[in-house]
């Protein structure tokens, strides 16, 4: 499965798709969206980096359909996806 | 003295603007000139409580909020369509400011004789 690595805001780069066949993963400025309403349905999986969502003071907001990773899961998912798509 | 905006877009902390917006203005306020901050889209996130940005090695922005008062700065305004789009409260960030509709929000900025925008 394909999984798109997300770096921007929401309000700054649209989000992709929705793509059902593809997961995508919230890092950096992106950890934004994970407290907007997000459909499920629009992709696979979304997961968003623990690290940045806490940085940013986001933890309390972020949406139920979101699962928080650390480094290391993240690094998990490049291994079990292909291709991996900077978005 | 000509008066100053400074205007926050940026979210932190995927680029150094909000550092460089609040090195700025405290910069010029120690001068005594007349300054205001002025927020707008992403920027309002800076104003998030309970920010952890030790766990990215960033610098703690919400510490430099707490010195608009040993400033002196109170001209803070806000866009609501921004805290809106956003489903923030005003009340629950780290600093007071006047909410403005974003027509009031740009009639405000025009009263400053120079403008920042990060």
């Amino acid at each position: 499965m394909m999984l798109l690595i997300l770096t921007k805001s929401p309000f700054i780069k649209a989000l992709p798709g929705p793509i059902e066949h593809a997961s995508i993963i919230l890092t950096q400025d992106a950890v934004i969206a994970a407290t907007l309403p997000l459909s499920l349905t629009d992709y696979h999986k979304i997961y968003a980096l623990a690290d940045d969502v806490s940085a940013r003071g986001l933890t309390n907001q972020v949406n139920d359909t979101i699962e928080i990773i650390s480094y290391a899961q993240f690094v998990a998912l490049t291994l079990t996806h292909q291709p991996l798509v900077n978005w | 003295m000509k008066n100053l905006a400074v205007i926050n877009s940026s979210a932190p902390y995927g680029c150094s603007n909000y550092r460089e917006s609040i090195d700025l203005l405290l910069a010029n306020a120690s001068y005594d000139r007349p300054v205001a901050l002025f927020f707008v889209g992403d920027g309002l996130y800076q104003l998030l409580n309970n920010q952890a940005p030790e766990t990215i090695e960033a610098k703690d922005i919400s510490k430099m909020f707490g010195l608009l008062d040993l400033y002196d700065i109170e001209d803070i305004y806000f866009c609501q369509q921004s805290l809106t789009q956003r489903n923030l409260d005003p009340q629950s960030l780290l600093v007071e400011g006047e909410v403005l509709s974003p027509q009031q929000w740009f009639a405000q900025l025009a009263r400053y004789d120079q403008v920042v925008n990060f």
